[in-house]
């Protein structure tokens, strides 16, 4: 149903809905050697302001690829995406750059704190960026910080913390220019169970309360179960989108109608 | 609704802020990338102490050519003259009352050379001048106790003997130091050195060589340990030309303290290997200008080097796609 069949080439706001994120037949071809592999085979889909999604998908499905598309940090061989309704393939890499900065916020697996910085100058970077002048970051990037539960470690380096509290600086500094997309790849897979749960609820609390989309690949099945929206990936091509009432969440197991049953992940 | 027209041009941020944060990261991983560090400081120490030496080498050469075209050289000679004709008159004195002397009578209280002399002998005293006596210790002995009052003549004799050692000596130097430059295989006579300067050439092209490929080896594991960084930054939105800008000062500061640092070494080494081959000879003639441009350009060759060795790797990782510098297990 949100598997957009509008013409390709329209980049003007639909009336449908407002979407975050469309993607069009993408394909993406890469050349290794004389081989040519197909990454992805032609994917569309459609994700709204706000929603909450998972992509799930075995390693070598071309997810991370699918993944790094809709993040405007590849651009497809054939195919448009669209990222806010702007057709990224269209844009040099200073309005790349000014995108990543101010409409996306990433989170990776391994956290990716800079090192020598400081939790609140690790949060104030991406203002920084933006050309925000250090006073007015500094009090930003200490009210996030505030909402992430760590103005006390605003002071502490990378290496000072935990797991999970370098994760939640990851997640304050992605939040740091008010993005209307955050990027999360497998931001719990590095950390604990209850840790994972903590960053999972904070996320989704964010998502709710600032109405910002989240887009996640992950295993995490305590992540697929707040999820609005799953889109399974399989072979380059979108195997299933399933809807969170259309799941049913095992411990361990995930089972979705179309999926293979009762497939053990991790 | 949001359209193409809200997109814009990312900001290219003022060199200050990229001057601040380079500053605050090497600040911070100075201590950490010491061996980066320490390749720049060994590689600028070598260069240093090589042109170091070289000019504390010509120092001494001009000192040891200078020094005999000089007035005080010249007023040396005199005083030797002088010193020689005076000690000669006053030895023959000595002899010829020596000569005239009759044996002291049975009574007399016998010449107590120890006691006169803070305990030292007449074999003593000829050590000490570096002359032979002009008469025996007995007849010294002899002469001493029947006419004291040339005890007066005798302890001139020692005094100006002493003093024409000295300037002796002083006059010798420039001889000395040329034997002992030659024995270290320095060359001293103008022709040797016009050959020797090929060979010292070479010699600074390869202090140079190896502090270029000390330095680029440092500052490509220093970008390539850093690609996830990097990958990273970029996802916040640094421009391409940023990073390069952010290595390229980061380098700058790394690179201008591990030159110092180098150059101290290397100044202290060279200064050290001369002392101790030359003593004080080698602080007699030190051309501190050469000196100071040795520094100079060791300073600039070595902050040249750090930032022209970067440039590339800076350049090559900031040119990367941010996927790609992610993918780097770290």
């Amino acid at each position: 149903m949100n598997q957009t069949q509008t013409s390709p080439v329209s980049n003007q706001p639909t009336e449908l809905a407002e979407y975050t994120v469309r993607t069009i037949d993408v394909k993406r071809e890469y050349k290794m050697g004389t081989e040519t592999v197909r990454a992805l085979k032609g994917v569309s889909v459609s994700i709204e302001r706000g929603e909450y999604i998972s992509i799930m998908g075995p390693s070598g499905s071309g997810k991370s690829t699918f993944f790094n598309m809709i993040g405007g940090l590849d651009k497809p061989t054939e195919g448009k995406v669209y990222i806010d309704e702007v057709d990224i393939a269209q844009l040099d890499s200073y309005e790349l750059a000014w995108m990543r900065c101010r409409k996306i916020g990433y989170i990776f697996q391994t956290f990716n704190l800079i090192p020598v910085m400081t939790a609140l100058e690790n949060v104030m970077l991406p203002m920084i960026f933006a050309g925000m002048t250090t006073a007015d970051a500094q009090d930003k990037a200490m009210e996030i910080l505030k909402r992430v539960d760590l103005q006390h470690r605003w002071k502490n380096k990378p290496t000072e913390m935990s797991g999970g509290q370098q994760q939640r600086v990851a997640i304050a500094r992605a939040f740091a220019n008010d993005p209307t997309i955050i990027l999360a790849d497998e931001p719990t897979g590095n950390l604990d169970l209850n840790t994972g749960k903590l960053i999972i609820e904070l996320l989704r609390g964010l998502n709710k309360e600032k109405g910002v989309t989240v887009i996640s690949a992950t295993h995490d099945h305590k992540m697929l179960a707040v999820s609005d929206r799953i889109i399974w990936i399989s072979d380059g091509r979108v195997a299933k989108i399933s809807n969170r009432d259309e799941l049913q969440i095992e411990e361990g197991h995930i089972q979705g109608p179309g999926w293979d049953e009762g497939k053990t992940l991790r | 609704m949001p359209n193409k027209q809200e997109i814009k041009r990312q900001i290219s941020l003022p060199l200050s802020k990229a001057v601040e944060i380079a500053w605050k990261s090497i600040r911070l991983r100075l201590s950490r990338s010491m061996l980066v560090t320490s390749a720049i400081v060994l590689a600028l120490a070598f260069l240093c102490s090589i042109l170091t030496t070289e000019t504390l080498i010509n120092g001494m050469r001009q000192w040891i050519q200078n020094t005999p075209q000089t007035p005080e050289y010249q007023r040396l000679k005199q005083v030797r003259d002088k010193l020689d004709a005076d000690l000669k008159a006053l030895e023959a004195e000595i002899r010829r009352v020596a000569q005239y002397t009759k044996a002291p009578p049975a009574d007399a209280k016998p010449f107590d050379v120890q006691q006169t002399f803070d305990g030292q002998t007449w074999e003593d005293i000829r050590e000490r001048i570096a002359r032979p006596l002009p008469i025996s210790p007995g007849d010294l002995n002899k002469l001493l106790t029947v006419e004291p009052a040339m005890l007066e003549s005798v302890r001139l004799l020692i005094e100006d003997a002493e003093k024409l050692k000295s300037v002796r000596s002083e006059l010798n130097r420039p001889e000395e130091l040329k034997a002992q430059m030659s024995s270290n295989g320095v060359p001293t006579d103008p022709d040797e050195i016009e050959g020797n300067k090929i060979q010292t050439r070479w010699v600074i092209g390869l202090a140079l060589l190896v502090a270029f490929v000390g330095i680029l080896n440092a500052m490509l594991m220093s970008v390539t340990e850093r690609f996830r960084e990097i990958g990273t930054m970029k996802c916040l939105g640094a421009l391409n030309g940023f990073i390069v800008k952010l290595f390229l000062l980061e380098s700058l500061f790394q690179g201008t303290v591990g030159t110092l640092l180098g150059i101290l070494l290397g100044l202290v080494v060279s200064f050290g290997m001369a002392s101790l081959s030359y003593g004080s000879a080698a602080w007699l003639n030190v051309p501190w200008s050469d000196v100071g441009i040795n520094v100079l350009i060791t300073l600039l060759v070595g902050m040249a080097l750090s930032v022209g060795g970067a440039i590339l790797p800076a350049a090559q990782a900031a040119r990367m796609h941010p996927i790609e510098a992610m993918r780097v297990e770290a």
